[in-house]
């Protein structure tokens, strides 16, 4: 176990602080186009935070910066209290992992699935034999509502949106991950399925104390599945706060805006009737 | 990905080339074993047409044109391929590793595939051919792959960028891997049908190349390719007009159009089961 | 005038490839009356969009029509030469939007451009006159106005314009001719929450304003699909699940499927309520190369019955509901 001053017991799992990411083009005349700026949020142990916003809002560069995939041009990220370039590479991806937008893009075409499932276990310290990795898996994608008959031995295109997502939510399972980074994991997969990944984070959360931060556009997925929001526009955390409140009585003008435009099932727009 | 090797055997224009490309494989590589040696000079039989002994007849020195054809088509092949091979490994070596290394690496892979893109080879041929003393097949190939990798490098790049930017690369590097192991492991495999469509193509235009430099004389002019019997075809003396000792000059040229098309072909066939855009699913 | 802008009799429309034969739409039958927008509501491979791409007779090389019949304001368009059915059907009877064609502006015209040569073409004029190109200018702007476009967009470059606005110019031109039924496939799908909300606003000010009299609205999205039409259709796997106004659909379902489907989403609600836990439907759609027998949904569906696997269930109408659904529960309720 690591040192308890070290990873803090304020129960904060992970903490951005005026994370800023700039993109300039252009050798003389220089053109800087914002990819966030100093954003600050913390997630806590077991904690799901959404992170909501529309397209261009930055919410993706903050998930890549916190996964490692871009280097951020000022702020800090901390995991556990400790800055993440502190970790070594496999150290830190022990415990942040991810699920993107893009099943089909996640999966490699070429491979069966199983070839992510088993690249897994290259983060583990244990050295398990062939037997022992599969029987790993097996109980792993049962535990998550996946009958391992129906996903292993397959390739990515039969599968379903759905199933790919779990499964690679899965694939963080065996790696042992505290954090999850789930990048709009549920966008691109039908509406009847959308409720299992949904749930499934839920579960996770209750009972493994998984931490997720869940990046979505999805105003009424964010409501269902997180304690706590963060609303970012244009590279720039507007509003965050308890769920509950955010959403009921929202502060900024422009999340008043954004949930005035979310069209629900069971009201119609005054505009509309 | 296996479906895609079904529907290549079933492709007509692909399985049309390979049937070509095999039996002048079978040629240039059982051919020589039988019929003997290629250079052997019958003084009593020169320039004969063809007959029942010699069914391609003899050329102006006496040699049985059907033989020199023979291994003729076997050498080609061996400049081909080796040119096509090499030429194929530099364009993924220099393709690949500028968008992984990025900053100078890429720079420099990037300033290489232009220079080399204007290189000329004839000229370039012909200093080689003054300075270096036995040129060989092997030798060749080697030159014209040096000098043909470019272009190959250049959409192995463009390819490699964009299979880069997929969610696989990144989770693959949050398993731990390392850039050599993701574009062995991950990049290149998607690649493949790429890879073997631009190792088609150079070895075609690499055996076409050969011809040509044979043709005018800067090749080897000792062992025999398809350019080599053009090239003593075009400069025989001994008769009053060329056109009367055809059957010297016309197979070398029959068979190198046959093999340039069947190679082509199966391109074109290869590319309609790889090329999304062509695919009639 | 035919009674109905659009009837749609037991329509069949299947791709057929080296993949084999997939059942896209099989056997579907609808009518749109004038002045209503009827949404088609579905999740990926239900259909949708398949259907729309038969009704507006422009099916793309692999799908084949293998029966049925669409009639557009009383016209067959499958029994017509296509010379006819380009000049008298398309733009004049009905408009169709494919999904995601605010790819199709050219990047290097700018809008004003556009629109001449798209009316050059329909009008096969090369050039066209400087009053008629008044004309075309004056019509299109007063389309965009009721869209909410400013004039000025007229004197854009695609590359210069929102997603939202260029889709907005694409209905826009594509209603130049005031069809009476408009086709519009997910034309919120690649938008964000405020655009979308701006789209679907627009469409119903193109109904107000009398350019189109009709609508047929494909989305997968059921909340986007709630705000803006009066009736709907739950398509699942080639074939209409539920068919009914919107109201009744959404609150009271009758198929399973759309039953379920509702119970899946996670739809936003301003005051806080939590709903209960939301739940996924088991399973995953057919491979429609093999349809399964009966009920194309009795793999899934919760309610199965023997005779679900084996005969294919007609519509059943419920009591004071417009529509009914074709699911063997309500055999015993309709009494038929």
């Amino acid at each position: 176990m690591e040192d308890t001053s070290k990873t803090g017991n304020d129960g904060i799992a992970l903490k951005c602080e005026g994370l800023t990411k700039l993109y300039t083009s252009g050798l003389i005349r220089t053109k800087t186009v914002v990819g966030a700026r100093d954003v600050t949020f913390d997630i806590k142990r077991g904690e799901i935070v959404s992170l909501a916003g529309e397209s261009g809002s930055g919410k993706s560069t903050v998930a890549r910066m916190i996964l490692r995939l871009i280097k951020p041009t000022s702020g800090d990220i901390a995991l556990n209290g400790r800055s993440i370039y502190s970790y070594n590479i496999r150290e830190y991806y022990r415990q942040v992992q991810a699920v993107f937008q893009d099943p089909y893009s996640a999966f490699n075409p070429f491979y069966i699935v199983d070839h992510v499932l088993e690249r897994a276990f290259g983060l583990r310290e244990d050295n398990l034999n062939r037997d022992e990795r599969s029987k790993i898996i097996r109980s792993t994608l049962e535990s998550i509502g996946l009958n391992p008959s129906e996903v292993l031995g397959r390739y990515p295109h039969e599968l379903s949106g759905g199933q790919m997502q779990r499964l690679l939510i899965g694939r963080s399972l065996l790696i042992g991950s505290q954090l999850l980074i789930a990048d709009e994991p549920t966008s691109m997969i039908d509406a009847s399925t959308r409720a299992g990944v949904l749930n499934l984070l839920l579960s996770l959360k209750k009972e493994k104390g998984l931490s997720v931060l869940f990046i979505t556009h999805d105003i009424g997925q964010a409501q269902y599945v997180s304690e706590r929001v963060i609303v970012m526009k244009q590279g720039e955390v507007v509003e965050q706060g308890p769920v509950d409140e955010v959403f009921t009585r929202p502060q900024h003008p422009y999340t008043k805006e954004l949930l005035a435009a979310v069209p629900t099932l069971y009201e119609r727009w005054k505009e509309c009737s | 990905m296996i479906g895609m090797w079904e529907l290549l055997l079933r492709s007509r224009k692909f399985m049309i080339g390979l049937a070509v490309l095999v039996i002048l494989i079978l040629l240039g590589t059982v051919g020589p074993f039988l019929l003997g040696d290629p250079y052997y000079m019958d003084l009593s039989l020169m320039g004969r047409p063809p007959s029942f002994a010699h069914i391609l007849g003899t050329t102006s020195f006496g040699e049985d044109v059907f033989t020199q054809l023979c291994s003729a088509i076997g050498n080609s092949l061996v400049v081909g391929l080796v040119a096509g091979g090499l030429g194929t490994l530099i364009a993924i070596l220099v393709g690949a590793v500028g968008p992984y290394r990025g900053g100078l690496a890429d720079k420099i892979s990037s300033l290489a595939t232009n220079l080399a893109l204007v290189l000329p080879l004839i000229p370039l041929f012909i200093i080689i051919a003054s300075v270096v003393r036995g040129l060989n097949l092997v030798l060749i190939g080697v030159i014209l792959a040096v000098t043909s990798w470019p272009w190959a490098a250049r959409s192995i790049r463009s390819q490699v960028l964009t299979l880069k930017e997929r969610e696989f690369v990144n989770l693959a590097r949050m398993s731990g891997q390392n850039s050599v192991q993701i574009v062995v492991t991950e990049v290149l495999p998607n690649m493949l049908a790429y890879i073997m469509m631009v190792f088609v193509i150079l070895t075609g235009t690499s055996i076409l190349a050969e011809s040509a430099l044979s043709m005018i004389g800067v090749s080897t002019t000792r062992t025999i390719t398809l350019g080599y019997m053009l090239y003593w075809a075009q400069h025989e003396t001994t008769v009053p007009f060329w056109w009367n000792i055809w059957w010297w000059f016309i197979p070398p040229g029959i068979v190198l159009t046959a093999l340039l098309t069947a190679i082509f072909v199966i391109h074109a066939g290869m590319d309609e089961v790889f090329n999304p855009r062509l695919r009639e699913i | 005038m035919a009674e109905h802008i659009l009837e749609v009799e037991d329509l069949r429309g299947y791709y057929r490839g080296t993949f084999g034969v997939v059942h896209a739409v099989d056997g579907v039958s609808l009518t749109l009356d004038r002045g209503v927008i009827l949404g088609i509501a579905g999740e990926s491979g239900g259909g949708k969009s398949t259907l729309a791409q038969l009704v507006s007779g422009t099916p793309p090389p692999l799908l084949h029509l293998e029966g049925g019949r669409v009639l557009v304001d009383g016209i067959d368009i499958y029994n017509i030469d296509s010379e006819e059915l380009r000049t008298e059907i398309k733009c004049k009877r009905m408009s169709y939007v494919p999904q995601s064609s605010m790819e199709s502006l050219n990047p290097v015209k700018r809008i004003r451009d556009f629109i001449f040569d798209v009316v050059g073409q329909r009008t096969s004029k090369r050039v066209l006159s400087s009053e008629r190109k008044k004309e075309v200018i004056e019509m299109a702007a007063n389309h965009m106005k009721t869209l909410g476009l400013d004039r000025p967009v007229l004197d854009r470059y695609p590359h210069e314009l929102s997603g939202g606005m260029k889709q907005r110019v694409v209905i826009a031109i594509s209603t130049l001719w005031n069809p009476k039924l408009l086709i519009i496939d997910e034309p919120t799908s690649a938008l964000d929450v405020t655009s979308q909300k701006r789209m679907i606003e627009s469409l119903l000010n193109l109904k107000r304003a009398r350019i189109i009299e009709s609508m047929l609205y494909i989305s997968h999205d059921l909340t986007s699909l709630r705000q803006l039409c009066g009736e709907c259709i739950i398509m699942y796997a080639g074939k209409i699940a539920e068919i009914g106004d919107m109201e009744g659909t959404i609150n009271d379902p009758l198929h399973p499927y759309s039953r379920l489907l509702t119970a899946a989403i996670a739809s936003y609600d301003s005051k806080g309520r939590r709903k209960g836990e939301l739940k996924s439907i088991a399973g995953s759609p057919p491979d429609l190369r093999y349809p399964p027998a009966g009920c194309r949904f009795h793999p899934r569906c919760p309610y199965v019955m023997d005779i679900c696997k084996t005969k294919e269930p007609p519509m059943f109408r419920t009591g004071e509901r417009m529509g009914g659904a074709f699911c063997w529960l309500l055999a015993s309720q309709s009494g038929e």
